[in-house]
Parts: C-alpha cells; structure tokens; sequence
C-alpha cells in the first residue's frame, strides 16, 4: 500500500526539470536495470549519473539509441515520457539523458 | 559516564515468513529478548524499535502503541527510521540515554516484515531511503549499488568474478547459521552465472527481501548469567547527503569512514584489535566498500584481500559470520540489531560451528541507504 504520486506533485517536478533541458555533460556510471521497481514496467532501461559542465551531478534514465553508454561519453538532458501510465492516468513527462557518444 | 553492557541478546529465524507477521515477529523478538537477558518485562524501562517500512507496506505506524500491546502497560517508546540503519541509530539512541543515565536496563528490538506484497512494490517501497531524483529515474536499490559497482570495476581494475567473493563467504558462514535465511554454500561460479539485476549486479550478489526480528537488552548494572560480561565500548553515527550525486565519490561512503574513526577512537581499538565484524553487505560491492571504509584496506584493494581468502572463518578478523546480509538476510529495520546479537554471541563463545575462536572484540557497521547514515558499534568483552 504505497502511497502513490498525484498531479500536483509531477506539476511541480516538471517546472523543476524543464530547466534542465539541453545540458550537456558526461556519463560517470551506469547500469542496465533488468528488474524495474513498481510502475516502471518490465523491460529493462539505463540508468546514469553524470556530470555537467559546470560540475553538478545528476541521476536519469538514459536514452540510448545506437550509443553504447559507457563511462567517460557524452550526454545532452532531453524531454522524455517517464515510467508506466500512472494510476490517475496522466502521463509523466521529464529528463532523460540522451546518450551521444 | 555509565558503562553499557549486552544483557541479552536474540534473533527470530529470518526468511519468507508467510505465517507470521509484524506483530508476531515483533512479539517473538521481545520475549525470546527477555529470556536470554534472564528479565522480566516490568524490568525494562524504555523501548527503542527500528522499523523502516510498516507504515509503507503494513499500513501500520505508531508502533510504539504496539509495543505497549505486549507489555500491557505503558513505557516511553521511541521508534526510529534511518532506512537499513534503524537498528544502528536505534541503538545508539538507547545508549546515549544510558549514558546519561536516564534509565538503567532498556530494551532495543528491530523489525521487518517485507514479504507480504510484490517483489516489485516492496522494491519501490525500499526507494524511500534514496532521493527523489533516483526513484524518478526509475532506480531500484540494486541499481543504486549496481552504479557504486561499476564505477569500482572501473577504477580499481576488479572483475565480476570478484563481485562474486563476499557473497561465496557469506554463503559458506551461513551454512552455519540455524538462523540464517539461506543457510547452505554457493559458489562463485553459480553466482557468476545468475541473472543480471541491474548491471553489473546479479542476483546471488544482492540481499534478499526478508522477514524477521532482533532484540538485544542493554544495562548499566549487567547481571552475570554463567557469561563474559561484554561491554558496548563505541557507539558512533555518521551520514552524507541523501543522493549519490551529492557525493564527492561513487566508491566510498564518507559516513562510514567518520564513524568508524570515531569509533576507533572512543573505544581506544583499531582494525587490528577485531576478532570479527559485521558489515552491512546488502549487496557484494557494499562489503568491499565497507572493508575500505573501515580501515582493513586501502581504497581500492580490498578485493585482493577477498582473492586470499581473508576474513573466512578461521583466518584473523572474520567478516560476517553470521553470514551477513546476503546470506543471513536483511530484514531491514531488524539488521542493525541482529548485527549486535551475532557479535554478543560470538563473544560469549554460543555461536557453536560458526564460532570465531578467541573473540574478543567486535565491530558492527550498519549502513542507511546509499550511505545516508551510518552507525558503527564495537562491543568488547571484559574477563
């Protein structure tokens, strides 16, 4: 019986997160999580920690698409749909970390 | 100030417990509790219970009604959450009242019950000890570890095979262990060959979900029952910030390094005064950190200590005998207590086939989170 996130709480992450968009930065670790925790779906994703240019860090999914993510490569913070349809039925938009090599 | 002594000292068997649930395992804790420590109830003056998740997955909090439930009257309670550190800071929360000499004899129980929903909902519930940003990126706590883990394999040039030989250790003391969830002997290769969780994680490298309790009585006027009298000679807490990015390193756990220091220096011991220790390896890299971060080993090479078979029973400085957190099981509330019994039982020569001969000093080091808290206790015995 978790207590579930409501509208209000994703509206006020996604003013957040939009400031985020198109920073630049490396990855620093990675992993491929093969067992998702409840309401992240079933398929497995990446994960990373990178650090941008002016030396903050920060934890999200990446998207990898033709870019092997590994230590050490570049990533740029894009908009993405977030986890699984939550249970009021809107949909979580918010940073992912595009991989680029 | 007033000297702490383990008066008792129990655990309830860890496992999947389907029968029994937060009450019982609760209930079960305190009066095994009591009789090991050879009290009656009216005797215990303060509570102090660990529990991370029951209002998460039970519905229940206000657990120290809970414990007036048992006794059938009323005593000050205090219930603390600090994530897998509960016992710890509980713990330390009942010693720093002894100290003070607020109360004489008081009662220490952790608690869990994680076995009743979904793998996958109990996971998201274990995501309250990590930060906002990392359940929004969809990590579980082994993906957590898993990126500790990486970061160590590419910094240190360790292998995946060495990820594998913490768990083969404690696999093989656990076989020892009545108690233990998994009580039988894994080997590397079988770990190596077990699924990827969250890379480069795999399965037989994690902590299982786990059911169970742990209680221990502390006293400054211990009564000697036919045992050594074991003192609580350091109790420390440290922490970080919540988030791994907040850290200055993936690979080290600041926390950890300060309590231990501290610790060292309360008790007047170092590492190699230990006859053993208990450290909070809820998943294989963690036990490589510890070791580092507790001083045995620079950063970086404790991994070559693992390859010689160090800490096995039997050698000097045994790690997780009881089996650890992998092996034993982690019932997360209940883990920093039970870390306390196994080294009160090991120092009062009961710990039958996993017996760490001539034990004298131990350490246990019971880590919140990521590293958000840690508490480091080191009980000694007295001749």
């Amino acid at each position: 019986m978790i207590l579930k996130q409501s509208p209000i709480t994703q509206w006020r992450e996604a003013k957040k997160q939009r400031l985020l968009l198109g920073r630049k930065g490396k990855l620093v670790s990675c992993t491929l999580v093969v067992s998702p925790p409840a309401g992240f779906g079933d398929q497995s994703y990446w994960v990373g920690v990178a650090q941008f240019r002016n030396g903050e860090k920060m934890t999200a999914p990446l998207v990898v698409e033709g870019v092997e993510p590994v230590a050490g490569r570049r990533v740029e913070a894009v908009w993405r749909r977030l986890g699984e349809v939550g249970p009021e039925e809107y949909l979580v938009y918010g940073i992912k970390l595009k991989v680029v090599g | 100030m007033n000297k702490i002594y383990i008066q008792g000292a129990y655990q309830t068997k860890f496992g999947e417990l389907w029968s029994l649930g937060l009450e019982d395992l609760l209930f079960e804790a305190i009066e095994k509790g009591l009789k090991d420590a050879h009290l009656k109830a009216v005797e215990v003056e303060a509570v102090y219970l660990a529990n991370k998740m029951a209002g998460l997955l039970s519905g229940q909090n206000h657990l120290g009604a809970l414990v007036n439930t048992y006794f059938k009257r009323s005593l000050p309670v205090v219930r603390v959450e600090s994530a897998c550190a509960s016992g710890g800071v509980a713990t330390a929360q009942a010693c720093q009242a002894l100290r003070a000499g607020d109360y004489e004899t008081v009662l220490v129980v952790g608690v869990e019950k994680m076995t009743d929903l979904l793998v996958s909902e109990t996971s998201a519930g274990l995501m309250s000890a990590a930060s906002s940003d990392e359940r929004a990126a969809g990590l579980s706590f082994v993906g957590l570890y898993a990126l500790m883990a990486q970061s160590y394999l590419n910094e240190f040039g360790a292998t995946e095979l060495d990820l594998t030989l913490p768990a083969e250790k404690n696999h093989f003391h656990a076989s020892l262990n009545l108690k233990a969830q998994f009580p039988f002997p894994v080997s590397r290769e079988r770990i190596l060959a077990s699924s990827l969780v969250a890379s480069p994680l795999r399965l037989l490298e994690c902590s299982p979900l786990t059911d169970g309790a742990a209680a221990v009585v502390l006293t400054t006027r211990p009564r000697l029952n036919g045992r050594s009298l074991v003192r609580v000679v350091a109790s420390q807490q440290s922490g970080s910030a919540l988030g791994l990015v907040d850290r200055e390193s993936l690979v080290s756990l600041p926390g950890a390094v300060k309590a231990a220091h501290d610790a060292y220096n309360e008790a007047g011991l170092g590492p190699d005064d230990l006859s053993l220790v208990e450290v909070h390896d809820c998943f294989s890299i963690s036990e490589l950190l510890a070791l580092e971060d507790l001083g045995f080993y620079q950063t970086g090479e404790a991994y070559f200590g693992l390859r010689k078979n160090e800490g096995w029973l039997g050698k000097e400085r045994v790690v997780n005998a009881s089996g650890g957190l992998k092996a034993c099981g982690h019932p997360v509330g209940a883990t920093g207590v039970r870390q306390l019994v196994e080294l009160a039982v090991q120092l009062w020569g009961e710990a039958g086939k996993r017996q760490v001969e001539k034990a004298g000093v131990g350490l246990a080091h019971n880590v919140g989170g990521t590293g958000g808290t840690v508490v480091v206790h080191i009980l000694q015995k007295e001749d």
